[in-house]
């Protein structure tokens, strides 16, 4: 998985409407880098088998209660 | 204030029905005594937004006519409460709801909020969730110049200080067990749907999660049983039947079975102090003194659900903060942090973050089919210092690895129990996790261990 540059996270930003200079992006950072570690670790993981999408039932995992 | 009247703020729920049942204690004097306590304690901690003086000693007046005519209304009726300002309160503004511009003021309570009033509760006010930089941030009372957790915190101190008797917090990714375990009360997350989300302002639409804060587990129970079941205002309410909560609270635990999966809590990244992990074998022992069985459990997706849960939980409140973005108000602190994470995540992150529910809440399944309840540390460790904490942190911790996150993400029931203090006098928690619905499990082990250890007897220094 690719990681986000500091240029693309800040389009994101802008995109999503939030106001976000470069100062505050680099005090931010790390909790950028350390999210996208966490991203990579969920991504490496094969869940192709595990229904997406599918109404959030906390105590089964098909059926609807 | 006298000395009889912090010792009525400190009594628990059942004590202090017990005293209001029998008219040996009127719940004016009661709730005049936390009227008094409030201003004179709370101007170091900063746990109260507004505190509704003249309302609830008419609400304690009431109270009082009806039990002096024997109309009792329960085990709440009298007692002084005060909820996380995350709740609507008919006539308060709602800051949760401004996401930076005006507050709107709400027009009619929670359903949870008005559930409290009609079991008789005395409302004392709205307590601070600290989204607002501008304002202070509360203080833990065994030590103010540290942390409470957040964002039930408010909540957290006002019951560990002797502010009210009992809260409502909400839970997206611990916000109610962290302060708990920080503050040295205890928290309770019920399963995903037991309890309305109607009249609560949204952080997450499939995570946010309704529960009580009290000073004990039987406080816990009581403040559940009338709050909990079905409402046709919050479709993801459950119908699934309410049991007597405090009825499980036999103190017979033998032959229960305690999961411990200690290969995540252990893990370097989670940097769990051994005073904590002490603490929390100290609990295993006393467990096990009581008649329960210790099995050594694996849940491999635990590794990678707290990521899984910020992924869901800050795509969906960028959803809910959409508009105002779009109108041009800015959130600050570590609001805008977990909206930035949130606008990185794309439509693939989020479905993957649903899969990882899905394998979270298969492996949990199963596993429960072998245990009662598991069991883990509630925080690696006690309340950092002011001056060791900043808003990233907060954001950081929620993203990483995490002991709390993962059973948002499985929305099962999950409470934080005081087990015991490090040595610098901060509180130290035990978290007990249980299968969907099963709360009577989790608040009978957590209700053993709670008379057993008796860290609730301890009262902090404010």
């Amino acid at each position: 998985m690719r990681r986000l540059t500091r240029d693309e996270v800040l389009s994101y930003a802008h995109r999503a409407g939030i106001s976000l200079d470069e100062a505050e992006l680099e005090h931010m950072w790390p909790v950028v880098e350390r999210y996208m570690e966490g991203l990579e670790r969920l991504h490496a993981t094969d869940l192709a088998d595990e229904p997406a999408g599918s109404v959030f039932q906390p105590d089964n995992v098909g059926e609807r209660r | 204030m006298t000395e009889h009247t912090d010792d009525l703020c400190f009594l628990t729920i059942r004590e202090a029905a017990s005293l209001l049942a029998s008219r040996a204690l009127s719940p004016v004097d009661l709730t005049k005594a936390f009227l008094e306590r409030i201003p004179a304690v709370d101007a170091q901690l900063h746990a109260y937004r507004t505190v509704l003086g003249d309302e609830a000693l008419e609400t304690a007046t009431a109270a009082e006519r009806d039990i002096m005519a024997g109309s009792h209304k329960g085990p709440l009726h009298g007692i002084p409460v005060a909820h996380k300002e995350q709740y609507d309160v008919q006539g308060l503004p709602s800051p949760v709801r401004s996401h930076g511009g005006p507050a709107p003021t709400s027009p009619s309570d929670a359903t949870a909020v008005a559930k409290l009033r009609e079991a008789g509760t005395v409302l004392l006010g709205h307590l601070v969730m600290p989204i607002d930089p501008k304002i202070p941030a509360p203080r833990n009372p065994w030590n103010v110049g540290h942390i409470t957790g957040g964002s039930s915190s408010g909540s957290a101190a006002a019951i560990a200080a002797g502010l009210c008797m009992g809260s409502l917090g909400e839970d997206t990714a611990g916000s109610i067990r962290k302060p708990a375990s920080l503050c040295g009360t205890v928290g309770f997350k019920p399963t995903f749907g037991r309890i309305s989300r109607h009249g609560l302002a949204p952080l997450s639409y499939s995570l946010d999660d309704c529960g009580p804060l009290a000073r004990t587990v039987e406080d816990s129970a009581l403040l559940l049983q009338a709050v909990v079941g079905y409402d046709p205002k919050d479709s993801s309410t459950s119908t699934e039947p309410v049991p007597d909560f405090a009825a499980a609270l036999t103190g017979d635990i033998k032959e229960l079975t305690v999961g411990v999966p200690r290969h995540y809590f252990e893990l370097p990244e989670l940097g769990a102090d051994s005073e904590t992990l002490s603490a929390f074998s100290q609990a295993l022992r006393e467990l096990e003194g009581l008649g329960a069985n210790i099995k050594e459990v694996t849940i491999p997706s635990l590794e990678y659900a707290t990521v899984a849960n910020a992924t869901i939980y800050f795509s969906e409140e960028l959803v809910l903060a959409h508009q105002a973005l779009e109108s041009g108000v800015q959130p600050e602190g570590s609001r805008k942090l977990s909206l930035l994470i949130g606008s990185l995540a794309r439509a693939t992150d989020y479905i993957q973050s649903d899969r990882a529910r899905g394998r979270l809440r298969r492996e949990l399944r199963d596993v429960f089919q072998t245990i009662d309840v598991l069991a883990l540390p509630s925080q690696p460790s006690p309340a950092p210092s002011f001056e060791d904490f900043d808003q990233l942190t907060t954001v950081m911790i929620q993203v990483a690895y995490n002991l709390l996150a993962p059973f948002n993400l499985a929305g099962l029931p999950a409470i934080s129990v005081p087990a015991g203090f490090s040595g610098a006098g901060l509180p130290i928690g035990l978290q007990l996790v249980g299968k969907a619905f099963d709360e009577a499990a989790v608040l009978k082990v957590a209700h053993a261990y709670e008379q057993q250890a008796q860290w609730f007897r301890q009262r902090p220094p404010v």
